[in-house]
């Protein structure tokens, strides 16, 4: 069973539209969604909580289709979410939010969430509006890690957070996917972050999915060059996918296979890549 | 159901204990304490919807294994909930005060205008939110004080049904015009929501 399916999605509303995207996150992997502002990965996420209903195409999460109803609501035990802000009731304090929690998943983990609040060094009396931004995250991580879920679904949740911070997080998601039935959906614009710890990575860009891959093989597949304009002009066409000019020079996506013999091309980080898919232009 | 109950009412305790000062209050030093009693219980959950949307918790809502349903009812339980308490306090201190258990015969027609109350406020509120709502909360209040105070009237010229009985009929209606005002309310949220 695959964590998450989303198949051939289309959305319209305003000025907006998601188009037949379409990608996997198999079960025990971690999926990095990239995409600029605006490219419809929170819409995606909405979806595939039941909050937002696509136009046409499926969203199945742990093998169910993606609704609002109680059927859904049901899956919502096994999923853990943090979005960009912690939006937790703010009049509470850390025990308090356990309290709750409790009452709202089956299988909530007291003991997990008491460790989580301690390693965080989260205040357990000060009231939620009291707290930093980055005390906010992790008391939402903490919650969201204490159910027992197997798929964690992250909106950007790493966002504004100091690189201590981040790291002490990714680290708790490497824990969290050693147990092979454990999957996590991060959606994020820190690539590092994404390079640290994805499995798989989807570039959405104006609600288009560009690229879909494992990212160990994106430093297989493709290269990043960046060539003089006559010895850009030298190259065959065809092994180009995205051009970018800038300060006289050229900046060329290709695949690694249609490299010119003899040309080096060194590794290819995924911020390359998603700056190419975004801004390059595709050759006529 | 459990969680937001609690969620809720940890987050209204202060409004709470206004409430049960009220009651306290007003009803041991006036007769028409109850009506205001009363009336405060319908803004605990607007209260409690407020600080949800203040804290963005409606985002978050959609996450958790927690229906619409559910999360529209708990609101309306905790307006029950505070009437119900505000009744018994009010029969609690009659009785005190008449030396014999006594209810007042006004406190069902009271009961059944707060439970029409809640049903319109919280339809409204769910639909346009709590900012947006407030202003038409505070006409539909008027209106409904105006109204209140020419039924008010009216019965007490009428002989013919006495006003407790009127006013435990009216509790029947009310109630039920409330729960067609939880699927409604239930059904301008999820709308809300998925829009």
């Amino acid at each position: 069973m695959n964590a998450i399916e989303c198949k051939d999605i289309c959305k319209r509303y305003g000025g907006f539209a998601l188009e037949d995207v379409s990608f996997v996150l198999p079960q025990g992997c971690v999926l990095g969604l990239v995409g600029e502002n605006g490219a419809g990965k929170s819409t995606l996420i909405r979806m595939m909580l039941g909050a937002c209903r696509a136009d046409s195409g499926s969203v199945n999460v742990l093998g169910s289709e993606a609704s609002g109803g109680a059927d859904f609501a049901r899956v919502k035990q096994d999923i853990g979410v943090v979005l960009d802000e912690a939006c937790l009731p703010e009049e509470l304090n850390a025990a308090q939010i356990g309290r709750t929690m409790k009452g709202v998943y089956a299988r909530w983990d007291q003991q997990a969430y008491e460790g989580y609040v301690e390693r965080f060094a989260l205040p357990r009396n000060k009231l939620v509006k009291d707290y930093s931004r980055g005390m906010k995250m992790k008391l939402a991580l903490a919650a969201a890690m204490s159910h027992r879920a197997k798929l964690l679904v992250l909106d950007e949740a790493t966002g504004g957070l100091d690189p201590i911070v981040r790291d002490e997080i990714l680290d708790l998601f490497n824990e969290f996917t050693r147990d092979e039935t454990h999957s996590i959906l991060l959606s994020s614009h820190i690539v590092s972050d994404l390079e640290k710890i994805c499995d798989y990575i989807v570039f959405l860009h104006e609600g288009r999915v560009l690229m879909a891959e494992e990212k160990d093989a994106l430093d297989e597949k493709y290269a990043v060059l960046t060539l003089l304009e006559e010895d850009a002009a030298a190259l065959d066409p065809a092994c180009v996918l995205r051009t970018m000019r800038s300060r006289g020079v050229v900046h060329l996506l290709i695949r690694r296979d249609r490299l010119p013999v003899g040309m080096p091309a060194g590794r290819t980080s995924i911020e390359d890549i998603m700056l190419l898919l975004t801004k390059g232009e595709a050759l006529q | 159901m459990k969680g937001i109950l609690l969620k809720d009412l940890l987050c209204i305790r202060k409004n709470i204990w206004v409430c049960v000062f009220i009651i306290a209050v007003f009803g041991l030093f006036s007769d028409n304490g109850v009506v205001f009693a009363l009336f405060y219980s319908i803004m605990l959950p607007v209260n409690a919807i407020a600080l949800d949307e203040r804290s963005r918790f409606e985002r978050l809502l959609p996450a958790l294994p927690v229906s619409s349903l559910t999360y529209v009812l708990s609101k309306y339980l905790i307006a029950y909930g505070f009437i119900a308490l505000t009744a018994v306090l009010s029969i609690a201190l009659r009785t005190v005060k008449m030396h014999a258990f006594a209810v007042p015969e006004e406190l069902p027609a009271l009961m059944a205008l707060c439970l029409l109350a809640t049903a319109i406020t919280l339809v409204l509120i769910f639909r346009f939110g709590v900012e947006k709502g407030r202003m038409i909360y505070m006409v539909s209040v008027v209106v409904q004080a105006g109204l209140l105070g020419a039924l008010g009237a009216i019965m007490e010229e009428q002989t013919l049904i006495p006003l407790p009985v009127i006013g435990w009929i009216a509790f029947a209606l009310a109630a039920a015009v409330n729960v067609g005002s939880v699927f409604a309310a239930r059904n301008v949220y999820e709308n809300r929501l998925l829009a």
